[in-house]
C-alpha cells in the first residue's frame, strides 16, 4: 500500500494554496488507488474534495470521522474488518470493553453509505473498499 | 386368552437451549456494490474467544498462583518469573498446507493423506494480543491443538522463548444438578445408519425400529421399550454415492436415484415418529448446509494424541471449548461477535457419533460435576445403539444382528 496515498485520509490543514495542492493530491490519488482494488467511487469522492475548493468544510465531520478511525485502529476491541462501526461497537460494548459512548451516537447519526462526499462519517470501517 | 397388557410410553419434558447461540443473526450485504455477502475473516473468532477465556481465566489466576504477576507477551522480560495468557498455535511439519495443491499435479485419485499429523519436531506458541512466543518445557505438543487458550507460568529465556513450569486450563465449568427423578425414563442415541450405503442392512434398522416401538419381544422387553422417551439420530444417516456429488453433470436415470436414500429413510422414520419424538442431528456426510464444524474429536485425533476418544472429550470440557481446531483445520462459520463454540456450562451427557466403537465413561470434575461421555458407534457397521437412563446417567447398548452365525 502506498503510504503517501494515507494522506489523503486525513485533511491537511493548510490555509490557502489550494490550486499547488491539487495536482500533487491527484498525483497521489492516482498512486494510491492503484495499489488498491479500484473502485470508481473512492476515486470521485477524494477528487470531490478537491474540486469543491475550500478544505475547511465541516470542521465537525473531520473530526467525528477521525475519532471513528481512531477507534477502528484500537487493538482493545479487536479486529475492524469485516464489520460495521456500529456492529464493531456493539459487540465491544456486550464484551465489557466500554467503548465510548458518544461514538455510538455518531454512528447512529450516519447517512447511507452511497452518500460518500458530503457531511457525516462513514459507518464502516476505514478499511472499507480498500483491502 | 390372557388379555395384553396395555403399556404407555414414558414421556419426559424436553426444551432445546441452544438454539439461539448458532444463528447467524446478520449476514452482511450490500447489494449496491454487487457483493451477496461479507467478507468477515476468522479473526474475530479467535478475538471474543481469546476475550472470554482470558477473563475466565484471569479470575481463576490468583487461586493458582497468587502473587505471580500477569504479563502480556510483549512485556515479558528475560528471567522474570511470570503468567502469560493467550490461544496456542501448534507448529506442524506435517500439517496439509493449501500451497501443497498447487505444487503437486491435479489428480484424480485424492492423495493418501496421513491419518495422523503428528511429528516429534511440532511445538507449541502462545499468541495474544501483542505478539507471540514459542514455548518449550513443561508442556507436551501432544496433548494440545491450535485454537486452546490457556494461562502459562514460567519465564522467558535467553534464547527468547517461554520456558513453562505450568500450566492453567480454564477447566470444567460450572453444572446445575440434575433434577431427582424417581422412575427410569431412557434416550436412545443412534448413528451413522448410512441408509443408501452398501453396509446398510435395511433389516438391522428395522430391528432396532420395532424394538423402540414395541413390536418385537414378549412382555418384558415391551416394558422397557415403553420407557425410551426419545431418540437422537447423531449423524449420517444418509449415505449418497460420491460420483453424484462432484459437480459433474447427473443422467437423467440416474436424477432418481440420488434421492433413493432420503426417501427410504424418510420411510423408516416415520414408523420411528409415530409412537416418539425423534431428534435427527446432520453429520458430515448428509445433505444439510455446512453449518456446525463436524468430526470435532475426529479432528483431535489428527492432530494430537490420547489414550483414547473419551480422552479427547475430557479435554475439550477442561478446555471450556467444544471445536478448539475451528477454524484452524476445522470449517465453520465466520461470527464476528461472538464465539458460539464456548462451553458455558457443563454438560451432563455429551456425545459423540460415527465412532468406531462404542465407548463410555462417568467422568467427574473438581467440583463434583459429572458427565455421562458416550462414543457411539457407526450402526451401519456396528448394529449399536446406545440407550441411556435419564435418572442416573447409567449406560448400556442395544445390539441387533441378522446373521445366525454370531
Amino acid at each position: 500500500m502506498a503510504s503517501s496515498g494515507v494522506k489523503d485520509f486525513y485533511r491537511q490543514k493548510k490555509k490557502g494554496g489550494m490550486t499547488k495542492a491539487s495536482p500533487s493530491s491527484k498525483k497521489k490519488t492516482q498512486q494510491y488507488t492503484g495499489g488498491a482494488s479500484v473502485r470508481a467511487t473512492d476515486t470521485a469522492q477524494t477528487s470531490a474534495l478537491i474540486s469543491h475548493g475550500s478544505w475547511d468544510l465541516k470542521d465537525d465531520f473531520g473530526d467525528h470521522e477521525e475519532q471513528l478511525r481512531q477507534f477502528d485502529m484500537d487493538l482493545k476491541f479487536g479486529p475492524c474488518i469485516g464489520v460495521t462501526r456500529l456492529q464493531r461497537w456493539e459487540r465491544a460494548s456486550a464484551m465489557g470493553l466500554q467503548p465510548p459512548a458518544h461514538l455510538r451516537d455518531l454512528l447512529l447519526g450516519a447517512p447511507s453509505t452511497k452518500n460518500h462526499s458530503s457531511s457525516g462519517p462513514s459507518p464502516e470501517c476505514l478499511w472499507e473498499g480498500k483491502v | 386368552m390372557p388379555v395384553p397388557m396395555t403399556m404407555e410410553r414414558k414421556q419426559a419434558a424436553y426444551t432445546n437451549l441452544r438454539l439461539a447461540a448458532f444463528a447467524i443473526c446478520r449476514i452482511r450485504g450490500t447489494p449496491s456494490r454487487g457483493r451477496s455477502t461479507k467478507g468477515q475473516q476468522y479473526s474475530h473468532i479467535y478475538f471474543t474467544r481469546l476475550h472470554h477465556m482470558r477473563n475466565l481465566l484471569h479470575a481463576l489466576v490468583p487461586s493458582w498462583k497468587p502473587q505471580v504477576p500477569v504479563t502480556t507477551v510483549l512485556g515479558l522480560e528475560e528471567g522474570k518469573d511470570c503468567i502469560i495468557v493467550g490461544t496456542l498455535y501448534k507448529h506442524m511439519k506435517l500439517k496439509p498446507s493449501i500451497l501443497d495443491e498447487y505444487s503437486k499435479e491435479r489428480s484424480a485419485i485424492p492423495l493418501v493423506k496421513p491419518h495422523n499429523f503428528m511429528h516429534p519436531d511440532d511445538h507449541l506458541i502462545l499468541e495474544d494480543e501483542s505478539g507471540r512466543v514459542t514455548l518449550a518445557g513443561a508442556i507436551a505438543p501432544a496433548e494440545y491443538v491450535t485454537g486452546v487458550v490457556l494461562a502459562l507460568r514460567g519465564k522467558e529465556t535467553s534464547a527468547g522463548n517461554f520456558l513453562v513450569e505450568d500450566v492453567l486450563e480454564a477447566g470444567l465449568p460450572h453444572q446445575t444438578s440434575l433434577s431427582a427423578a424417581d422412575e427410569d425414563k431412557y434416550v436412545v442415541f443412534v448413528s451413522g445408519l448410512s441408509v443408501g450405503s452398501a453396509t446398510f442392512n435395511p433389516l438391522q434398522f428395522q430391528f432396532l425400529i420395532d424394538h423402540i416401538t414395541g413390536h418385537l419381544g414378549d412382555e418384558n422387553e415391551q416394558s422397557i421399550a415403553s420407557k425410551i422417551a426419545r431418540v437422537v439420530v447423531a449423524g449420517n444417516s444418509v449415505h449418497i454415492s460420491p460420483r453424484f456429488l462432484n459437480g459433474q453433470m447427473v443422467a437423467s436415470k440416474d436424477q432418481s436415484r440420488i434421492a433413493e436414500p432420503i426417501k427410504e429413510l424418510d420411510i423408516m422414520l416415520t414408523q420411528l415418529v409415530a409412537s416418539l419424538p425423534v431428534d435427527i442431528m446432520p453429520g458430515c456426510h448428509d445433505p444439510a448446509n455446512f453449518s456446525l464444524p463436524q468430526q470435532t474429536i475426529d479432528d483431535l485425533y489428527k492432530y494430537s494424541d490420547a489414550k483414547d476418544r473419551l480422552e479427547f472429550m475430557e479435554r475439550t470440557l477442561r478446555w471450556r471449548h467444544l471445536a478448539p481446531t475451528a477454524p484452524n483445520s476445522l470449517g465453520c462459520y465466520p461470527y464476528t461477535d461472538k464465539d458460539p463454540f464456548l462451553i458455558d456450562s457443563c454438560p451432563h451427557v455429551y456425545f459423540v457419533g460415527n465412532q468406531d466403537k462404542y465407548e463410555t465413561r462417568l467422568f467427574e470434575g473438581p467440583e463434583k460435576q459429572k458427565v455421562r461421555l458416550i462414543c457411539i458407534p457407526r450402526f451401519s457397521d456396528s448394529g449399536v445403539a446406545v440407550m441411556l437412563n435419564l435418572r442416573n446417567l447409567e449406560c448400556s447398548t442395544l445390539s441387533f444382528s441378522t446373521s445366525f452365525d454370531a
